[in-house]
């Protein structure tokens, strides 16, 4: 058995117990003596009552010192740890943040170091009760499937523990601690306590009986006391995917989270093209560097960006990122399987594409899938009047993934089946097209298209023309409305509608799937006819496709550090056998199943030539503290891991004492009330006349 | 003590008098019964004629009725022997304010008054101070010089040392051979079964007795605003005693009144008035109160 406490300095309040000591000796009444031959009628009525009032004093006195030792005793935190809390049984969790933010260093040594020892000494506390013990990082590690009723798994993983690169997922990690607990438990989360950590952290979300503590490892949340750290937190490339001949813009946005403004020098290299910048970067600010280059050719361009060092937080100094390099834009047309004319549904579309600089190539469902996976994400994959659209499912959803884009037009009842046949495969659809209905077959005439996100870079050629983009109109299209009010017309989540018929059908619709985007346009079925197609506005929507379709991509150019790259076919290092790669200097394993394991940033260079960006996440250089109790989280300190193991808090109970001491004392008091009116009297001189009545 | 000067004169000086509701055994004629028999005003009764009796005072009708010679009897008055007791214990020289008198000074003065009564209307007065026992038995005084030795007397009382006015009284009746008016003024500071058994033997042997019960007005009703005060017995009997005067006020003047009453049934079962003063009132009135109660009140004897 055991007594800590949290804050032994609050003790010293425990001196303010005296006060009330030295305010009943400084207003204690000065006893007058008087003779007085009657004193044998007074002391027998008064001497039992004098004793009961002498035991009150005191009684009242003693609540007084009570309540305000309890009080101090409270802020100091007790804890109590006796053979009764040895035997609780609760299950616990820890989740160590294994993210790269806990790489800064503090005071020599790292932010995992310190949650390190802090899970350890939290491991040998909660010892008595099953554990364990799941690390936070790129793939959340668990010491076991179950808790374990011993700490030795817990103990072996955490020996073996080290800080990743990557960006972590605390909220996963705590949700799939939450799964260990079905029947409740604590869950014990030692972090830094930075944005990069606490993001997507909600206790809330936590199932009854499952209780969350914070255990900060950091440098505390003291805004003063935020480390200093510059970190690049984003490279963008304009376009993502370049072409040959056209410019290509790196655009490097560092970020600075400390107190105090910073300049800092920052190096760029876009193949072999070095550049040097100095930026001047505010408090808590970010400030942006470009390097723009013309790519003479197809390929693969590695571009580079590189602070000075000196932070706190040295894995966010660089960014690295891979460009493919095109020779020319691609589009590949899958039509409706008619195999004389393919594009006879899409041809105004075939026409607006070679007019915005496509190279179009024509296909059918078969071939879609084997082109799109010899031109990579770079093409743009075009449907319309698919009679078939299984074949192309799998190679759509790859190419999305991989961050190509597919524009879907929605020109027949295949189409709309193979908009939504996507969703089995875990892509929903912008749309969902459930009830159809041939307008066709009623009143012919030309419809305004409205509520048009002028905001969006596929709609920038109407932002001063918005006269032209309204008066769009489609004299026959299939619509989407159910009967009830739009019923049919759900959307996914995250699905922007650019335009819509002037009665809420949606006409033009974007949604990002993976790195990619499905760019959905819902025509008419015979939309040779549409004046949508002729209209002197398509022209400009297509003109912006490559725009809006290989926007710049940052980070997306690039692998995160810890991610498991696939081997592609066609790599040399692959098809050689060959299990090591070389970036900068160093090797990195290759499983024995092809795949490679991201554990480092860098450009990574297979023999075969193939480049490979790996680079961490730019949230991880937020090294800003977050206050947890914003959050809703309890925090325990470093100091009080004695209360997060388990141990039994006593200051509920010293506060109840004191309140139930201050309580007694009022009602004591009040029995008191006409000795005070006399103490108070005296005190401020008030008295009586002295003299004796007749 | 009170000079002589300063005693007051009664209010009602001017149809009072020091009465004895019960018959008195003075050596003097005066003004009051007596059971004796003598040369008097007041018929008593007649008795056979005996030779040698004065033929002057053979009652002839009564002979020419009844044929008996019968001697006339008069019923002799004589003066009044008044016995002043005097409490002097330490308790008696209590005063709560300086403007009071104490206790002993009040007790004093009243004596005063009544031996000046006494000497004035011919009584003869003893004036006897003690706190628990008797000194020398003083001698009675009469007329205007005794009246003036009587005062003197009085004022050459001091208090000092334990009471018990119950072995004063019981020291006094001892000492009295001839039914006497036995004044006692006193606090009466004691046990009443004590101070009515101390009367009892007196009021048998046929003295007159009264108790004046001399109090201070904080024995009577504490004062509450002594606030917090540590009490002391001038005659050392009990400990000393601190307490809250406020919180005791109730408590105390409740159990004074039950001593107070208790003390008048034990003089009432032993046939002496009892009189409670207050030292802080005029002793003129008090004492002139009483005598004119006494004065016709039932069994008065002049």
């Amino acid at each position: 058995m055991s007594l800590t406490a949290l804050a032994p300095v609050a003790l010293g309040f425990a001196a303010l117990a005296a006060a009330p000591i030295v305010v009943h000796l400084l207003t204690r009444r000065k006893v007058r003596p008087q003779p007085f031959p009657a004193l044998e009628f007074l002391a027998k009525c008064e001497t039992g009552r004098a004793q009961r009032r002498r035991l009150r004093d005191w009684l009242v006195l003693a609540l007084r010192l009570l309540a305000l030792l309890a009080a101090a005793a409270a802020l100091a935190g007790p804890l109590w740890q006796g053979v009764l809390a040895g035997s609780n049984r609760t299950p616990a969790v820890i989740v160590l943040d294994a993210s790269a933010s806990m790489q800064q260093r503090l005071a020599g040594a790292t932010a995992f170091a310190r949650a390190k020892a802090e899970a350890g000494q939290l491991l040998d506390r909660l010892a008595p009760r099953p554990l364990a013990l799941i690390l936070a990082g790129a793939a959340p590690r668990r010491s076991g499937p179950e808790v374990s009723p011993t700490a030795g798994p817990a103990r072996a993983l955490l020996a073996e523990a080290e800080a990743g690169a990557s960006d972590g997922d605390p909220a996963a990690a705590i949700a799939d601690a939450a799964r260990l607990l079905p029947s409740g438990g604590d869950i014990y989360f030692v972090t830094d306590g930075s944005a990069a950590c606490l993001t997507g952290v909600d206790p809330a979300t936590l199932p009854a009986g499952v209780r969350l503590r914070l255990i900060d490892a950091g440098p505390g949340r003291d805004p003063a006391a935020t480390p200093a750290n510059c970190g690049i937190t984003a490279i963008s490339c304009e376009p993502g995917v370049a072409v040959a001949g056209r410019p290509l813009t790196l655009t490097v946005r560092v970020f600075n989270c400390g107190q105090v403004p910073r300049t800092v020098g920052l190096a760029t290299r876009v193949g072999a093209v070095r550049r040097l910048h100095r930026l001047e970067i505010p408090a808590a600010g970010s400030a942006t560097a470009a390097h723009t280059l013309v790519p003479d050719s197809a390929g693969a361009l590695a571009v580079s960006a590189t602070i000075d060092g000196g932070d706190v937080l040295a894995l966010d100094d660089q960014r690295s990122a891979v460009v493919p390099v095109l020779g020319a834009f691609t589009a590949v047309i899958a039509g409706d399987g008619d195999r004389s004319d393919p594009l006879r549904p899409v041809r105004p579309l075939v026409a607006a594409l070679t007019a915005a600089g496509f190279q179009v190539r024509a296909s059918d469902g078969v071939g879609l899938a084997a082109q799109l996976a010899q031109l990579g994400p770079g093409a743009l994959a075009v449907t319309a009047g698919l009679a078939d659209p299984a074949p192309v499912r799998l190679a759509l959803k790859r190419h999305l993934e991989s961050g190509g884009a597919w524009l879907h037009v929605v020109a027949s009842d295949a189409d709309a089946a193979l908009a939504q046949a996507q969703a089995p495969d875990g892509i929903q659809p912008p749309v969902v097209l459930d009830r159809r209905i041939d307008i066709s077959e009623q009143e012919r005439g030309a419809m305004a298209i409205g509520q048009a996100r002028l905001d969006h870079p596929l709609l920038a050629p109407f932002d001063q023309r918005v006269g032209l983009l309204t008066s769009l109109a489609a004299s026959r299209y299939r619509l989407t409305t159910g009967s009830g009010a739009n019923a049919g017309r759900a959307q996914a989540a995250d699905a922007t509608v650019l335009l819509a018929y002037a009665d809420g059908t949606i006409a033009l619709v974007e949604r990002p799937v993976g790195t990619g985007r499905w760019l959905l346009v819902n025509l008419s079925p015979a939309a040779i006819d549409s004046n949508l197609a002729s209209a002197e506005a398509f022209p400009l929507l297509i003109a912006r496709l490559p725009a809006a379709l290989l926007p710049a991509r940052s980070d997306r150019l690039a692998h995160d550090v810890g991610n498991v790259v696939a081997a592609r076919p066609g790599l040399a290092w692959q098809g050689e056998g060959d299990d090591r790669a070389s970036a900068a200097g160093t090797t990195a394993a290759i499983e024995a199943d092809g795949r490679m394991r991201l554990d480092r940033p860098g450009i990574w260079r297979a023999e075969g030539g193939h480049l490979l960006a790996a680079a961490v996440p730019d949230r991880e250089s937020d090294l800003r503290p977050v206050d947890p109790a914003t959050l809703g989280l309890a925090v325990v300190a470093s100091s009080g891991a004695a209360e997060a193991a388990g141990a039994n808090p006593l200051w509920p109970w010293l506060l109840a004492l004191a309140a139930v001491a201050c309580a007694g004392e009022l009602l004591f008091a009040r029995s008191l009330g006409l000795r005070r009116d006399v103490s108070l009297r005296r005190n401020f001189g008030l008295r009586r006349n002295s003299s004796v009545q007749p | 003590m009170p000079a002589v000067t300063s005693i007051p004169r009664l209010s009602h000086s001017g149809s009072l008098e020091l009465a004895a509701r019960r018959v008195v055994e003075g050596l003097h004629a005066g003004r009051h019964r007596s059971p004796y028999t003598g040369p008097a005003v007041e018929f008593a009764d007649h008795r056979p004629y005996l030779a040698g009796d004065d033929l002057r005072s053979v009652d002839w009708k009564a002979y020419a009725r009844t044929d008996h010679l019968l001697v006339r009897r008069y019923r002799e008055e004589r003066d009044l022997p008044l016995a002043l007791l005097l409490d002097t214990s330490a308790s008696m020289g209590f005063s709560s304010a300086s403007a009071l008198p104490s206790k002993l000074a009040w007790a004093g003065l009243a004596a005063a008054v009544l031996a000046l009564l006494a000497c004035d209307q011919g009584d003869r007065v003893r004036v006897v101070g003690g706190a628990s026992e008797l000194g020398p038995w003083p001698r009675e005084l009469g007329g205007p010089a005794g009246a003036t030795a009587a005062c003197l007397l009085i004022d050459s009382l001091s208090a000092g040392g334990a009471g018990d006015p119950a072995a004063l009284v019981r020291a006094a009746g001892t000492r009295l051979s001839r039914r006497t008016l036995v004044l006692l003024l006193s606090d009466l500071l004691l046990d009443p079964a004590a101070l009515g058994a101390a009367l009892a033997p007196l009021a048998a042997r046929g003295h007159d007795l009264a108790v004046i019960q001399v109090l201070d007005p904080s024995e009577l009703a504490l004062p509450a605003d002594w606030e917090r005060v540590a009490l002391s017995d001038p005659e050392g009997r009990h400990p000393d005693f601190t307490c809250d005067a406020a919180d005791a006020k109730a408590g105390f003047d409740a159990a004074m009144a039950r001593h107070v009453a208790a003390c008048a049934t034990a003089c009432a079962g032993a046939r002496a008035d009892h009189v409670l003063a207050d030292s802080s009132r005029d002793v003129a009135e008090v004492v002139g109160g009483w005598l004119h109660r006494r004065g016709h009140g039932p069994g008065t004897t002049r």
